[in-house]
C-alpha cells in the first residue's frame, strides 16, 4: 500500500513550497545588491536567477507534482504585486505565465533532469524580460522618472545611452540564461552529492 | 480501544532491505497508557507513526498488517479524519508550530475542522485552565522556550478531544524543569482517560504514569512489562537492555578528584557575560587542566550556552581575558583552538561523506591516523555514508572527531546527549574520555545528570543572577 | 491598535504605486509621517526608529551632502540613496503589515476571501517561517566561522563554490527536516480536511480601517491628479 504519492499537491507540498520559495525570495533580496549602480543594475536578473535556479531544482525534486513551480512562484509574485500597481500587476502576471510555461514543459513524469533545466531557463526569464522590459522599452520615460526622483543627471545620461542600446537586452536574457544554467547545474550537484545521498529528497 | 495486527513497515519500495518493524501486535486498553522504550533506531517511532497515520500518508513504504482504532481498521481511513481520532505531539518543539500566537496554534486542528468558532473558543477556554497555561496564552510561539513550545502542542492536543495521544520522545529537547511540566500534562491527560501511547528514552519522568511497557527491540516487541515490574528492575538490567535511567536523583560525582601533576592550561579571569545586553553572569573564573572534563550545570538563562559561545569565540566576553598556556587568546585564535558541538548538530555537517567530514580542514590526514580516528568515535564503516544520513548519536561522535581531528585542544558541548538513547550517551562519554588522555580538555553544558556522573571530574553550577 | 491584515496590503500596494508616482519630497516626508505616527500608535515593536534614522541620514544625503560632495562620489551614491529612499514608504507598510498581523489572521482572512487553500498554505507558512531561517542562518553562519571549511583548497573559484556549498547545504537540510516535520505536525492536526476551516481570528473591517483605506486612497489619488492632473 503506498497512499504517500498521490498526484495532487497536498498540505506538505504547499508547507514545503512555502519555505523554498521564502529562500528564494531572500537570494533575490540579496541579489538586490547589484542595484547599487546603474551599471551593475542589469546583472541583477543575472545574479538573482542564479539563486533561483538553485532553489528551483529542489523544489522540482521534492514535490515532482503538477502545479509545485507555480506555488514556488508565490511569494515573489506576492512581493512584485506589493511593489507598485501597474508594474506590479504586469510583473506578477508575469510570473504566472511563465510557471505556466514551465508547468507544461516539466510534464507528467518528473523529476526529470533535461526537463527540469529548459523549464528553469524558461521560469527564470521573468527577470530577464519581464523584469527590464520597462528599463528597455520605455527608457525614456523610465530615465525622465528617474531624473524626476532625484537621481543624478550624469548618472541618468550614462543610463539612457546604456538602455538605449538595444541588443545590451539579448545580452542581459543571454547572461541571466547562462547564471540559471549554472545555478541549476550547482542545485543538480547538490541534490546528487547531498540531498538524496542522505535521504532527504 | 487501538489495536495493531501484526503490522510491519519498511522505508522505500525496495523489498530486499530489511523492514523497521516487523509483526507488532498490539492492543490498548482505554485510558491506558502505554510507553514504547528501546535503543534509538529500534522502531519505536516507526509504530507511533502507523497508529497516528504519518505511515502511510505522509511517508511511503511497504505497510503490512492492520491498524483499528475503536475496531475500525485504518486502511481506509483519509488522514483528516484520523486527525479527529488521535493526536500527537512530536519530539522537536521548534518545527510543530504552524501559527506564530500561541492560542491559535491551539485552535488550529479544530479551525481545520470546521467547527463553530463559539465551540473552539469555549474548548480553548477550558483547556487553558485545566492545563493552567494562563501565562502563555498571548505570547508569541518565538518567544517561548523550547519547554513553553512543547505544553502548547500539548494543548493543541488535549483541546482536540481526541481519545488516543501519541507522543514521539515530547522530552527530547527540553531541560529538567520542562520535563516536569510535561509530566504534569500528562499526568491530566492520562487522569481524564485518554489513551496515550509513548515513546521516549528519558524513562524517569514517566514513573507512575505509564501503566503498560513495552521493550522494542530490532523492529520487534522483545518483552512486556507491567509498570511496577519494570521500574523495580535492578540497575544492572536496566543497563543490559540499553535503557536511560528509571528514578529520578540528583547528581553523585563517582570519579574521584584526581590530584592534577601538571599545571592549568586553560584559564578565565573577571569574565563578565551578557546576552542581547542583558548582564546574564558577573565576574566568573576557572581553570581547567590538560585532558579533564568539567560539567557546566544551572537552570535555563544563566548564561551557560552565552559561556561556551565566549570560550568558543563567537561573540566576547562583556569583560575578562581567556588564556591558554600563559597566553591570552583573541576570539578569533579561540574559534581556531576550540572545537564546538553545538547543540542542533545538523548545521555544522558540511560535507557529503563522513571521510569527508573529518577531512575538512586537513585534508592532508594519512590514512592511518584517519583510520584510527575512525575506529576510536565507533565511526568504521560508515566511512562513505552521508552526514545527514546518520543517526543523532553518531552526528555527535563525527562532530567530535572532525574537531579532534583538525587538531583542536578544547572541546565545548552544547547539551551533546538531548535525544541520545543510553548506548550512544555511553559512547560520546568514552570518546571524551579517551580525548581526555590526549590532552583535550572538554568542557560540556547539559542538564543530563547521567551523562555528568558518568564523564565529568568537576562540575560548575551556574545561577540566574 | 491593529489594523486588518487587508487594509495593510492595500496601504502597502498602494504606497508603491505613490513612490512611483510622487516627485515631491514634500509629499514623500508627510506620507512618511503619516506612516510612522500609524506605527507609533500600533502594536509594540512596529515602531522602528532604526528605520527612520535610516531614512533620515538619505534625506540628509541627497539634499545636503549630494550638492557639496565630489561629482564621482555622488555618482557613487546617488542610485541606491534615492532609490531606497523612495522605497521608504513601502519598507514601512510591509514592517507594519509584518508586525501587526498574525499567521492566523492573515490565513482566516485570505480564507473569507476565497484565496484557494494552497496559495494561503504557502503564503502563511512562508511568513512563519521567516524568524526561523534568520535563526537557522546565523547557526550555520557561527558553525562555518569555527572550522576553516576551504582550508587546503587554493583555487579562488573552488574555495568560493566550497563557501558556497558549505552554506546551502545545511541551509537545505534543515529546510527539508523543518518541512518534513512541520508538514507531520499539520496533517495530524487534518490541514488535508475538506472542511472549510472556522475563522477564529477574521474581524469584518471596522471603521478604523475604513479611515485607513480612506486617508490612503486620498493621498494616492492626491498623487496621480499632481501626475497626470491639471498642475503639470
Amino acid at each position: 500500500m503506498n497512499r504517500a504519492n498521490n498526484n495532487k499537491l497536498q498540505g506538505k507540498d504547499f508547507i514545503t513550497c512555502g519555505i523554498f520559495s521564502l529562500i528564494a525570495m531572500v537570494g533575490m533580496a540579496l541579489a538586490a545588491v547589484m542595484n547599487i549602480s546603474g551599471y551593475t543594475a542589469i546583472f541583477y536578473p543575472a545574479v538573482a536567477s542564479f539563486f533561483v535556479g538553485i532553489l528551483y531544482v529542489i523544489v522540482s525534486c521534492k514535490v515532482p507534482k503538477r502545479f509545485a513551480v507555480l506555488i514556488f512562484g508565490i511569494v515573489p509574485c506576492a512581493y512584485f504585486f506589493a511593489s507598485g500597481l501597474i508594474e506590479g500587476i504586469v510583473g506578477s502576471v508575469g510570473i504566472i505565465l511563465l510557471s505556466f510555461a514551465a508547468e507544461v514543459i516539466l510534464g507528467k513524469e518528473r523529476p526529470d533532469s533535461a526537463k527540469i533545466t529548459v523549464s528553469g531557463l524558461v521560469y527564470t526569464l521573468y527577470m530577464s524580460v519581464i523584469g527590464m522590459a520597462e528599463n528597455f522599452i520605455f527608457t525614456d520615460k523610465y530615465c525622465d522618472d528617474a531624473l524626476a526622483h532625484g537621481i543624478d543627471g550624469t548618472i541618468v545620461e550614462q543610463m539612457r545611452q546604456m538602455y538605449g542600446i538595444k541588443w545590451l537586452w539579448a545580452v542581459v536574457i543571454a547572461a541571466t540564461a547562462l547564471c540559471t544554467f549554472v545555478g541549476i547545474a550547482i542545485g543538480k550537484a547538490i541534490m546528487k552529492k547531498h540531498l538524496r545521498k542522505a535521504g532527504l529528497v | 480501544m487501538l489495536e495493531l495486527q501484526s503490522v510491519s513497515f519498511g522505508y522505500g519500495e525496495d523489498m530486499e532491505k530489511a523492514p523497521e518493524i516487523r509483526g507488532i501486535d498490539m492492543s490498548v486498553k482505554k485510558g491506558e497508557c502505554v510507553l514504547l522504550c528501546g535503543a534509538s533506531g529500534c522502531g519505536k517511532s516507526t509504530i507511533l507513526k502507523t497508529i497516528n497515520g504519518i505511515i502511510p500518508n505522509l511517508i511511503p513504504g511497504r505497510l503490512d498488517g492492520s491498524v483499528f482504532i475503536d475496531e475500525k481498521c485504518t486502511d481506509n481511513v483519509p488522514m483528516y479524519e484520523l486527525a479527529a481520532k488521535v493526536s500527537s505531539v512530536f519530539q522537536n518543539p521548534k518545527t510543530q508550530f504552524f501559527n506564530t500566537d500561541a492560542e491559535s496554534e491551539i485552535t488550529y486542528g479544530l479551525e481545520n475542522r470546521g467547527m463553530p468558532v463559539d465551540v473552539i473558543n469555549e474548548r480553548l477556554e477550558r483547556t487553558v485552565s485545566d492545563l493552567k497555561i494562563e501565562s502563555l496564552r498571548y505570547k508569541s510561539m518565538f518567544e517561548m522556550s523550547g519547554g513553553e513550545k512543547q505544553r502548547i502542542a500539548f494543548a493543541s492536543a488535549y483541546v482536540s478531544d481526541n481519545d488516543i495521544i501519541v507522543l514521539d520522545e515530547p522530552s527530547a529537547n527540553l531541560d529538567p524543569e520542562a520535563i516536569d511540566e510535561i509530566r504534569a500534562v500528562i499526568a491530566k491527560m492520562k487522569e481524564i482517560g485518554k489513551t496515550i501511547i509513548i515513546a521516549e528514552h528519558r524513562l524517569y519522568y514517566l514513573e507512575g504514569i505509564a501503566d503498560t511497557v513495552l521493550h522494542i527491540s530490532g523492529g520487534e516487541i522483545k518483552k512486556r512489562y507491567e509498570a511496577v515490574d519494570f521500574y523495580s528492575m535492578t540497575e544492572d538490567e536496566r543497563k543490559e537492555l540499553g535503557l536511560r535511567k528509571l528514578h529520578k536523583n540528583d547528581i553523585k560525582l563517582t570519579s574521584e578528584l584526581s590530584l592534577h601533576t601538571e599545571k592549568p592550561v586553560l584559564a578565565m579571569n573577571g569574565i563578565t557575560l551578557a546576552y542581547k545586553k542583558h548582564i546574564v553572569q558577573n565576574n566568573l573564573g576557572f581553570e581547567a587542566y590538560p585532558g579533564e572534563i568539567i560539567g557546566i550545570v544551572g537552570s535555563n538563562g544563566a548564561g551557560k550556552t552565552t559561556l561556551l559561545r565566549a570560550l568558543a569565540g563567537l561573540c566576547k566576553p562583556k569583560k575578562g581575558i581567556i588564556k591558554y598556556n600563559g597566553k591570552a587568546l583573541s576570539a578569533r585564535l579561540r574559534r581556531r583552538m576550540c572545537g564546538l558541538v553545538m547543540q542542533d548538530v545538523n548545521y555544522q555537517l558540511f560535507s557529503d561523506s563522513v571521510r569527508n567530514e573529518i577531512l575538512l580542514e586537513n585534508s592532508v590526514m594519512d590514512e592511518q591516523t584517519l583510520s584510527s580516528i575512525l575506529c576510536e568515535t565507533g565511526l568504521s564503516g560508515l566511512e562513505d555514508r552521508h552526514p545527514q544520513s546518520l543517526s543523532g548519536g553518531q552526528k555527535q561522535r563525527l562532530a567530535i572527531a572532525a574537531a579532534y581531528a583538525s587538531g583542536r585542544k578544547i572541546l565545548l558541548l552544547d547539551e551533546p546527549t538531548s535525544g541520545l538513547d543510553y548506548r550512544s550517551m555511553l559512547l560520546v562519554g568514552k570518546l571524551l574520555k579517551k580525548l581526555s588522555e590526549k590532552g583535550v580538555i572538554s568542557i560540556v553544558v547539559t542538564h543530563d545528570t547521567e551523562f555528568i556522573e558518568s564523564v565529568c571530574r568537576r562540575i560548575f553550577r551556574l545561577e540566574k543572577q | 491598535m491593529t489594523l486588518d491584515v487587508r487594509t495593510y496590503i492595500v496601504m502597502t500596494v498602494l504606497s508603491a504605486t505613490c513612490s512611483s508616482l510622487n516627485t515631491d519630497i514634500l509629499v514623500e516626508i508627510g506620507i512618511m509621517t503619516a506612516i510612522t505616527l500609524l506605527m507609533l500608535i500600533s502594536s509594540k515593536g512596529s515602531f522602528m526608529p532604526k528605520l527612520l534614522i535610516c531614512y533620515a541620514l538619505m534625506l540628509l544625503t541627497q539634499f545636503v551632502l549630494f550638492p557639496v560632495m565630489p561629482q564621482t562620489a555622488v555618482s557613487l551614491l546617488s542610485l541606491p540613496v534615492v532609490n531606497i529612499r523612495s522605497f521608504f514608504p513601502t519598507i514601512m507598510c510591509i514592517v507594519l503589515l509584518y508586525r501587526n498581523t498574525k499567521v492566523s489572521q492573515m490565513t482566516a482572512t485570505f480564507t473569507r476571501m476565497h484565496v484557494p487553500k494552497g496559495v494561503t498554505i504557502t503564503l502563511a507558512v512562508a511568513v512563519r517561517y521567516i524568524p526561523a531561517l534568520k535563526e537557522e542562518w546565523l547557526h550555520i553562519r557561527e558553525a562555518m566561522k569555527m572550522r576553516n571549511v576551504s582550508a587546503g583548497v587554493r583555487d579562488p573559484f573552488r574555495r568560493m563554490y566550497r563557501r558556497l556549498e558549505c552554506q546551502l547545504v545545511p541551509l537545505f537540510v534543515s529546510a527539508i527536516n523543518t518541512s518534513d516535520e512541520l508538514s507531520a505536525a499539520a496533517v495530524t492536526r487534518g490541514i488535508d480536511a475538506p472542511a472549510t476551516p472556522a475563522c477564529r481570528n477574521y474581524r469584518p473591517l471596522g471603521m478604523r480601517d475604513y479611515t485607513a483605506l480612506f486617508i490612503t486612497a486620498a493621498v494616492t489619488a492626491f498623487c496621480v491628479w499632481r501626475e497626470y492632473g491639471g498642475a503639470a
